[in-house]
């Protein structure tokens, strides 16, 4: 890894110095250097450029943007894509995003949670104690509905500073920095968007596409190898209700194509989880057994990834087999076999493919295991969860204790999504002939944004030691 | 071959004692170092290693470096040296490790703790100049954690940077991103 730094840092400079030679900082900054004796450095500003770069691509998301107004020198290194890799390598910004997602009303903004202040917050000291954390960031979801030609159609102008839609968008996952939004009743994927830059294509809708029986399974990946970005979807066509159909629609060309059978009936998508090129299901068939399928984007094909051994026989709650939080934790494949009464059991799969290196590396002691969704494993070994789709969770595997935070809003319900936040601009990102990048950020965005309610995060009371069941929330705090 | 052997034995002596090497940095100050610390400093163990030298006491004039820095320099690298140590002993021992890192963590915070935002950038330009590369690492993330959410007027008066943009070139970019620009420490 301090290879590769080194290798971009050195690759970044001589690039720099042949395009448009801009460090040592003197040079730039305007200021008069103090004595040069040879090869010395006397002020900060005769520092090699590498430094600086070294020091902004440690700096959290936040404040690499905000550096682009120091001086324009560091505008232009902040931009070059070569940074933004070098940054996102190094700092690994995982982000989480919450969004309001009750029955029938879903919300448009996403609330970022700045997890690592959370963490270095410490907890309330006694059960009284009340601890309020203000979610200031939010972005609206890039949607044809924001898009300054068609608000001014809308009739309705309520719905357009508001951030809950009538037709809502569901999120099917996130790629590389990308979200596949996919249009509520039929889940049919429907736009390719970057939430931090606004930016969004819409995918075609070729012939005959709301010609389908039943909800569709859609999924979105890359392939590294080609270097490009897939929609797949499994459904049932009108045509044939028997026999479940995929289709694969390229994001840059101009159409959907079919591959043919589905050879799994997937009713409805369960844990869409991409990893390496790869979407991955979880069956939900409950009368049926339980199995991971998975679509390769590469070669365009399907599979059945293996459970671990004794996955879910011990299973005394039997129909929570299928709830089986598929994720992802520390690069690999995870899921939760939440078939337990007192604790539920998170497996890790260290090698992809190779079903013997499936690893049970924590077994917690919860009576609502299958409630528990991990989403991440922090720097600092704790465990980020959502529980019940209303709370976040750390857990701190050594001390064996929870911090649960209260997710505050007009409902109470969310969804929870580790997102990487990317820069790059959809033209850069995705190649392709048929691209037409639309952009919902312009000034009234932020407009639109006032109208969005904020979030909090409430942590009542210290940390609960596993042996607890946690505290059922009542309703004598409802805001 | 004969050379060798007159060789591997000075070192051999030199082993047992703690060999140590004579600093003296611009501002007049000298320091006796441990060779182990000194051989941190790569701009040194280059000199040494392309002479092809036997290690022995002489004194090394630091044109670029205050006795201040130098000072401080000398304590990072002698207790680095010390928990690199430690760690190899913890090593398979996950509480052992991890005992040994809370440590030195703790020992960093307070390090940092006492330094000023000037002092800072003088270890830098000290430690880039002596080519130290653990310690050069600990003070970038140092430098990165006193301007992460701070204002971009802080930042500015930290590097000595002066503002080359227009304020509506300023705004555009607030705009773009308004919500970076939020939440910022108070300087």
């Amino acid at each position: 890894m301090t290879f590769f730094f080194q290798y971009l840092t050195i690759n970044l400079l001589s690039r720099k110095r042949r395009r448009r030679s801009i460090p040592p900082i003197s040079q730039v900054t305007k200021k008069s250097s103090s004595s040069a004796a040879a090869g010395a450095c006397t002020t900060i500003l005769d520092l090699p450029g590498h430094i600086l770069i070294d020091i902004l691509s440690r700096l959290p998301l936040g404040s690499v943007l905000s550096s682009r107004c120091v001086c324009t020198a560091w505008s232009t290194l902040v931009s070059d894509p070569l940074f933004t890799s070098l940054h996102i390598a190094r700092v690994q910004p995982l982000e989480l995003l919450l969004r309001a997602n009750g029955l029938g009303c879903v919300s448009t903004a996403l609330h970022l949670v700045d997890v690592d202040c959370i963490v270095k917050t410490a907890p309330p000291l006694d059960l009284n104690e009340r601890q309020e954390t203000r979610l200031n960031t939010k972005m609206l979801l890039p949607i044809p509905e924001y898009s300054i030609e068609s608000r001014g159609v809308d009739q309705n102008d309520s719905s357009s500073s508001n951030s809950f839609l009538d037709r809502d968008y569901g999120i099917v996952n996130s790629c590389n920095g990308l979200l596949c939004l996919s249009k509520s009743i039929y889940n049919n994927p429907h736009i390719i968007c970057n939430p931090f830059t606004g930016e969004y294509v819409s995918i075609p809708n070729s012939q005959g596409d709301d010609r389908f029986w039943g909800p569709v399974v859609p999924g979105f990946g890359y392939c590294p190898r080609s270097n490009k970005y897939k929609v797949v979807r499994l459904g049932f066509r009108l045509e044939n209700m028997f026999q479940s159909m995929a289709e694969v629609y390229t994001v840059g060309t101009a159409s959907w194509r079919s591959i043919g059978y589905a050879p799994f009936d997937l009713g409805v998508s369960l844990f869409a989880t991409y990893l390496n090129g790869v979407i991955h299901w979880v069956s939900d068939d409950e009368k049926g057994p339980v199995f991971i399928v998975a679509f390769d984007f590469e070669v365009e094909q399907f599979s059945v990834v293996p459970l671990p051994p004794h996955f879910g026989e011990t299973h005394k709650v039997r129909e929570n087999l299928h709830h089986m939080n598929m994720g992802v934790l520390g690069g690999c494949l995870s899921a939760c076999d939440v078939t337990f009464v007192d604790h539920f059991d998170i497996w890790v799969m260290k090698e992809y493919g190779d079903p013997t290196s499936w690893t049970k590396e924590y077994v917690i002691q919860t009576h609502s295991g299958h409630l528990h969704r991990p989403l991440k494993v922090l720097e600092n070994e704790d465990i980020l969860m959502i529980w019940d789709k209303r709370e976040l969770v750390l857990y701190n595997p050594v001390e064996r204790c929870f911090r649960y935070l209260r997710i505050h809003g007009v409902l109470s319900v969310f969804e929870a999504l580790i997102h990487v936040p990317s820069f790059l601009p959809l033209m850069d990102a995705v190649v392709g002939d048929n691209l037409n990048v639309e952009n919902i950020k312009t000034s009234s965005e932020n407009e639109l944004l006032e109208g969005a309610e904020t979030l909090f995060l409430v942590e009542q009371g210290k940390p609960r030691a596993e042996s607890q069941s946690p505290l059922l929330w009542g309703t004598n705090d409802e805001r | 071959m004969a050379d060798d052997g007159v060789n591997t034995k000075v070192e051999a002596v030199s082993k047992a004692t703690t060999e140590t090497i004579e600093l003296r940095t611009e501002d007049g100050g000298v320091f006796d170092v441990d060779k182990p610390v000194a051989m941190e400093f790569l701009i040194l163990k280059s000199f040494y290693e392309d002479e092809g030298r036997v290690f022995d006491k002489t004194s090394i004039r630091l044109p670029n470096v205050k006795q201040l820095e130098l000072s401080k320099v000398i304590e990072y690298c002698t207790r680095a040296l010390e928990f690199g140590a430690k760690s190899a002993a913890a090593a398979g021992d996950k509480d052992a490790e991890r005992m040994v890192r809370q440590e030195r963590e703790g020992f960093e915070a307070e390090f940092v703790d006492e330094l000023s935002n000037e002092m800072l950038k003088e270890l830098i330009l000290a430690v880039n100049f002596l080519d130290i590369k653990e310690m050069l690492d600990f003070l970038i993330r140092s430098v990165a954690n006193r301007i992460r959410n701070r204002s971009v007027a802080y930042v500015r008066q930290f590097f000595d940077i002066e503002n080359d943009f227009t304020p509506q070139e300023e705004d555009q970019i607030h705009q773009e991103n308004a919500w970076a620009f939020e939440g910022v420490d108070a300087d």
